[in-house]
């Protein structure tokens, strides 16, 4: 489960998420949308323990991030969007230190080959990192994150630069783990995809969460019943001020956006 | 931390297997070990063929002449260390940030693991030393230590030495960057009071420098800066480390155990004072990995122009409007003159006028060194041209893989393709033109006795800029791919000697006028004609190339 508060980051004095909150619960697929520049990235690498929230907190399985940040982060994955890997490393060497970095050396021996197998990776699997084009390197980072038995995923886009086999095993495997009990939060330009794939969103614009919710929720509280996603996206973004649409599945009557 | 030294052990063994792999990267690798060999190696056994020889004794002033000299080294090796303290710790890469900074692994382990090999790092340089060249290096020892009773015991005791401070000052800058490089009000403020400290510190002991050089009794007066308040407080760990090194052998023990407490507890409390930050290490090394990396990429490429667009983007570059180019209203393809006007001066202005303050120093010379009979001229003359040389060819290899990169938006204009080539390279070439004018005046006023050589400056200086820059275009429309590293060596090479041919014309022509006592204004002349010839030519020559270039190839 991740539980973010209230996060706030700062990038000198540009601040890049302003006040973010959201939860995601397991056995769910959140979707993190927004236009560019909304924060997305900073909030998923502020999740992932790369940035230091300026203020906020982040709760990854009930344990604080900042105060127990080695059990918060123990089953957790975190894949981003333009993987920087290891280039001097093989793609085996690759998984197996990540398998160790999570103390989970017995899971890659056991889970390697059918990762690599499944990514289309055994070929290249005893090739340099940096001898891999980009969608491979795209894999290799997904591979990463299956190999330690993970509970809470967090993907920056993950399915850009991806072949159409690679995204469909991805998918199905993100499906199987999310009914395994997984909380995975997904950070998609890909509108459609999130409107199939996720069980909600959460959307961003200029560092805030202006909606959330499902889908459903999403077009009945934009007053736009049958629109897509997309519609409903464009709507939201195109209108952010101040308006924060804090939305589950309740039948709450549309916010008016005056 | 295992796991941190099997990454540590793979790395460093894949990067020899694919060294060795690549034929290029072997003949890359074998060419560098041959060149250390050449440069350290063979001065071992140059000192094995000379023998030991005999050392004079020295008189008994050599202990302070020692410890100044020991001061000297030591106050450099803090002084570097300390100057690391305005990045954040660790140089981390990309792939540390997206892999390792979002695992368990306690960032603890990870400062640690970084320190560690920082800090053998920074012992690298002076172990390949004593490797190589030990025993020159102990007779260099010898030489200094004349006099000294036991001078084993003061080089043992100086490597102590250099080892602890080597460790103090790695610690430093941990503790330092960690608190200073903090994205927050206080960590700004602390970074900002530091650098002020240490510039105050550098100025005053500049100063204090300075007025031992000039003063009658220089050793006294360096002696007496070494015993300083400023040595003794601020200096501390550099007194420290003399002490321990030279204590025993003057018959100061307690000093140099004091000076081996000051270094080990000093090391000690810095190192407990990174790790209590340490937990501040992933924010500011992810915040300065992308920029880092990007810019690194773009050096490997030679493109400039990215690395400023960076420097846009953090907010270090401000959009100037230089009132004589916006004044300029250019008409049909001179507009791209006018865009690269903007441009270049956007980009390469300010190397421009570092590089044109070089010149005005080298120019000034021989007024400050009263060269009555410009004798300098035939040393200044090929370092002005070498300059003008170096810019150009900057400028064009950024400023045309900008071109690459811009081809849809240039394509697309209502004008030839020889045309916008050509327009392009006078663009380009103005900058470097601009540069040759000023350094052919600063040549005229400062070899006024020989008016011959500044007016062939004058003349050639700019034409020549502009035939540099012409040529490069051609071998980057040769050689089109930026991110190609083979290609990229291989253009870096072509362009060199494509610039030189460009050159070399008009200077052998320079050359013979000079030895046929022509008067050089005649060889500037022909020099121009010439330049402007291989201006035109590179324009026809790049036209059909640029046309047939698809950056999706």
């Amino acid at each position: 489960m991740v539980e973010v508060i209230s996060l706030v980051k700062e990038y000198g004095t540009f601040r890049a998420t302003d006040g973010v909150s959201f939860t995601v619960n397991p056995g769910e697929i959140v979707g993190l949308l927004g236009p560019n520049g909304a924060g997305k990235t900073t909030v998923l690498r502020c999740i992932a323990g790369i940035l230091r929230p300026t203020s906020g907190v982040i709760r990854i399985n009930g344990y604080d991030l900042l105060a127990q940040q080695a059990e918060a982060k123990r089953r957790m994955a975190y894949v981003p969007e333009v993987p920087a890997l290891y280039e001097l490393l093989t793609v085996q060497e690759h998984l197996r230190f990540v398998a160790m970095c999570y103390d989970r050396i017995d899971l890659f021996q056991q889970c390697a080959s059918e990762l690599l197998a499944k990514y289309n990776l055994v070929e290249k699997q005893d090739a340099f990192v940096a001898t891999l084009s980009k969608g491979m390197k795209q894999k290799l980072a997904i591979a990463c994150a299956f190999i330690h038995d993970a509970n809470v995923l967090l993907l920056d886009e993950p399915l850009i630069g991806i072949d159409p086999r690679g995204a469909h095993e991805f998918k199905q495997e993100l499906l199987k783990a999310r009914d395994g009990g997984c909380a995975i939060l997904i950070s998609t330009h890909l509108l459609d995809t999130a409107e199939r794939f996720c069980d909600r969103v959460v959307i961003l614009a200029r560092g805030k969460n202006i909606a959330e919710g499902t889908v459903q929720s999403l077009r009945r509280q934009a007053n736009l019943e049958g629109a897509t996603l997309e519609d409903v996206f464009l709507l939201l973004t195109e209108e952010q001020t101040d308006v924060r649409f804090d939305l589950g599945d309740s039948e709450e009557p549309p916010i008016s956006k005056g | 931390m295992r796991v941190l030294w099997w990454l540590t052990g793979r790395v460093l063994v894949n990067s020899v297997r694919r060294a060795l792999q690549s034929p290029t990267r072997l003949i890359g690798v074998l060419f560098l070990v041959a060149w250390w060999f050449s440069i350290v190696g063979v001065n071992f056994f140059r000192y094995e063929r000379r023998g030991a020889g005999t050392i004079e004794a020295l008189p008994s002033e050599v202990y302070p002449i020692l410890r100044l000299v020991v001061i000297g080294g030591f106050l450099v090796v803090l002084v570097l260390r300390l100057l690391m303290s305005f990045r954040p710790p660790g140089n981390y890469q990309g792939a540390d940030a997206d892999v390792l900074f979002s695992t368990p692994v306690n960032p603890k382990a990870v400062l640690l693991h970084r320190f560690v090999i920082d800090y053998v790092f920074t012992l690298l340089f002076p172990l390949i030393v004593l490797l190589f060249g030990g025993r020159q290096t102990w007779r260099g020892f010898e030489f200094l230590a004349r006099g000294v009773e036991d001078p084993a015991l003061v080089g043992r005791m100086a490597l102590g030495a250099f080892l602890l401070l080597s460790l103090f000052g790695v610690a430093a800058s941990y503790a330092i960057g960690l608190a200073i490089n903090r994205d927050t009000p206080g960590g700004r403020s602390a970074r900002r009071w530091f650098g002020i400290l240490l510039g105050a510190a550098g100025a005053y002991l500049l100063g204090a420098v300075a007025g031992a050089v000039r003063s009658e009794d220089s050793l006294a007066a360096f002696l007496a800066l070494a015993d300083s308040w400023f040595a003794r407080v601020l200096l501390f760990p550099v007194t420290a480390a003399a002490d321990m090194a030279l204590g025993l052998t003057e018959g100061r023990a307690a000093d140099a155990w004091l000076g081996l407490g000051v270094l080990i507890g000093g090391s000690a409390a810095l190192i407990w004072a990174a790790r209590r930050q340490a937990a501040r290490l992933y924010d500011m090394a992810a915040r300065q990995i992308g920029g880092v990396q990007a810019r690194r990429e773009a050096q490997q490429r030679g493109d400039m122009f990215s690395i400023y667009g960076l420097y846009a983007r953090q907010g270090k570059l401000k959009p100037r409007r230089p009132p004589l180019i916006y004044g300029w209203r250019a008409k049909g393809a001179w507009a791209i003159v006018w865009r690269e006007a903007v441009l270049q001066t956007r980009a390469f202005g300010a190397m421009m006028l570092m590089m044109l303050v070089v010149l005005a120093f080298l120019s000034a010379l021989p007024f400050i060194a009263e060269d009555e009979k410009n004798a300098g001229v035939v040393f200044f003359l090929p370092v002005h041209l070498l300059m003008v040389f170096s810019f150009a060819l900057a400028v064009a290899q950024g400023g045309f893989l900008e071109t690459l990169r811009r081809t849809d938006v240039q394509k697309p204009l209502p004008f030839s393709m020889s045309t916008l080539c050509l327009m392009d390279i006078l663009g380009k070439s103005l900058l470097p033109a601009v540069m040759g004018v000023a350094s052919g005046l600063m040549l005229l006023v400062g070899m006024w006795r020989t008016p011959d050589y500044g007016l062939a400056a004058l003349l050639s200086f700019p034409g020549l800029a502009c035939a540099v820059v012409a040529v490069q275009l051609i071998v980057i429309l040769n050689f089109p791919h930026v991110d190609d590293p083979t290609q990229r060596g291989f253009r870096g090479m072509v362009q060199f000697l494509a610039g030189a041919i460009a050159v070399g014309p008009s200077v052998v022509v320079a050359i013979i006028f000079g030895l046929l006592d022509i008067p050089l204004t005649f060889a500037a002349v022909l020099s121009l004609m010439f330049s402007a010839g291989v201006v035109g030519v590179s324009a026809a020559v790049c036209g059909p190339l640029y046309a047939r270039f698809n950056p999706a190839d």
